[in-house]
């Protein structure tokens, strides 16, 4: 073995990560060579001072305020409050704060939707479904969502040709976020890109792009209405994932399966800085 | 010729606690309680935490900064207890707290970055110093972690303090095995690097 080869074992050998195999030809190099064995020494000083850190002690309140979020319901959303108390941080608090003074209070209430018109209930109905199953299993969901309203896979380039815009996840996502598929859906309203993609956990992220906004989408959940990344977003609650929406140049985006509203922001804050609009 | 290695088997060296992993006293008691707590039982709830949260914490202390080390420390634990139907029984449950961990203060750092809500990196943890010439080693390890890269910190943390094994590490930050030596040896110099322009070792 040269000293490039144990360099590059070097710290599986102090670990003890190598076979014994290997473990003996590093040992028989350093017995021969003194800038290896000056190396070797150098991290075992690191190691040893590595120890000598001391634990930081750790807040009483931590669990104090952990114990209340645990013992509630995942399921079922009552409260706004509640809502808040389990998506938000602290900063987002003092941001929804802010929110209240500017706007007045109001800006957090429920919306009451009235549906009269029948392809608003049918509507309403199918995602009701769709949203159900897709916090658990995304696949069926899809098929849901598929076998409703006609749709059919495609590429970005098609979609973007059949909707005459480019939908915006043409221009890339999120980071860490990766394209898994790409659908159009025959709605009653338009035809709608549907863009699925994984975020670094694997969980899936739908992607909707519509023409006109879609508040029967989450037939009558409580949302709240929000600023993320300064754009006034509504947010509801799915299961323990979260859907959210707002208008991206003339258009609606509407994301299901955030994990919290950290991920929507970075959603929002991505397809805004990466608006044709912005760079003009 | 490959011949049959056997790899070795020996204590891990590292580790502040000299425990190792976490602090489970069995690792059958810490299967029950991941399974309690797959059924949202609080009394586990509470016996994971217990047994967990000082090396979270740590960890996330030198991930992140004490600042904001509490709120990510929270919520680390509800995710871990949200997702706990997604722990599978493979890895040890105290791989997994840490995999979670891990997580959350990387996507805590990569929002901080976006949202540049603080423009400066985060403070070592001992602050009491207020200049390097009277600092002692602790405290120049601790400035050194906070500059190095989070993707090495991470795995630098996790040996060293934590003592886990390279199966364990690659377990928790989602690489390959065969890469953890790796993060680790460049992790190790850059360290080094800091450490000896500070004087460390002369």
């Amino acid at each position: 073995m040269n000293c490039s080869e144990v360099h590059d074992r070097l710290s599986a050998y102090h670990d003890n990560e190598l076979s014994s195999d290997e473990s003996a030809l590093v040992s028989a190099h350093i017995a021969e060579c003194s800038s290896c064995a000056v190396e070797l020494a150098s991290f075992e000083r690191l190691s040893a001072l590595s120890r000598r850190l001391t634990d930081p002690p750790v807040p009483k309140h931590i669990w104090e305020e952990l114990q209340p979020k645990l013992a509630e319901p995942t399921e079922t959303l009552k409260l706004p409050t509640w809502f808040l108390s389990n998506h938000l941080t602290s900063k987002h608090l003092a941001l929804a704060a802010t929110v209240l003074i500017a706007f007045g209070v109001g800006v957090l209430s429920y919306f009451n939707l009235t549906l009269h018109l029948d392809h608003d209930q049918h509507l309403a109905m199918n995602f009701s479904q769709y949203l159900e199953e897709f916090s658990e299993q995304p696949d069926t969901a899809q098929q849901i969502l598929l076998t409703k309203y006609d749709g059919r896979p495609t590429t970005l380039q098609e979609a973007t040709r059949v909707l005459g815009y480019e939908p915006v996840a043409a221009r890339g996502l999120p980071e860490d976020c990766v394209l898994d598929k790409v659908y159009l859906l025959n709605m009653p309203c338009c035809t709608c890109a549907q863009v699925m993609c994984k975020n670094k956990e694997g969980q899936s992220i739908a992607i909707f792009e519509h023409a006109i906004d879609q508040p029967v989408w989450f037939g009558d959940k409580p949302k709240v209405e929000c600023l993320c990344h300064d754009t006034p977003t509504s947010v509801t609650q799915i299961g323990n994932r979260l859907a959210a929406t707002w208008k991206e140049g003339e258009r609606y985006i509407t994301i299901i399966g955030a994990t919290d509203l950290d991920e929507v922001t970075e959603f929002v804050a991505h397809f805004q800085e990466t608006s044709p609009a912005k760079s003009l | 010729m490959k011949s049959a290695s056997t790899r070795r088997i020996e204590p891990l060296a590292a580790s502040n606690s000299g425990e190792g992993m976490l602090a489970w006293v069995d690792m059958q008691e810490a299967a029950a309680v991941a399974e309690a707590c797959q059924q949202g039982d609080p009394v586990a709830q509470r016996r994971l935490y217990d047994v967990s949260h000082q090396n979270v914490y740590r960890l996330i202390v030198r991930m992140v900064g004490l600042q904001d080390a509490a709120d990510v420390t929270q919520q680390a634990f509800l995710q871990a207890f949200r997702k706990i139907n997604q722990f599978s029984g493979r890895s040890q449950i105290g791989t997994w707290i840490y995999r979670v961990a891990v997580n959350e203060a990387l996507q805590h750092l990569r929002k901080r970055k976006r949202r540049h809500f603080e423009a400066l990196e985060h403070e070592p943890m001992d602050r009491s110093a207020a200049s390097r010439e009277n600092m002692d080693d602790k405290e120049l390890l601790e400035q050194a972690l906070a500059q190095l890269d989070p993707e090495l910190r991470s795995a630098f943390l996790l040996r060293e303090v934590e003592g886990l094994s390279y199966r364990e590490i690659a377990d928790a930050l989602e690489i390959p095995e065969g890469t953890v030596g790796s993060r680790l040896n460049r992790a190790r110099l850059e360290l080094k690097q800091h450490l000896s322009e500070q004087g460390w070792g002369s």
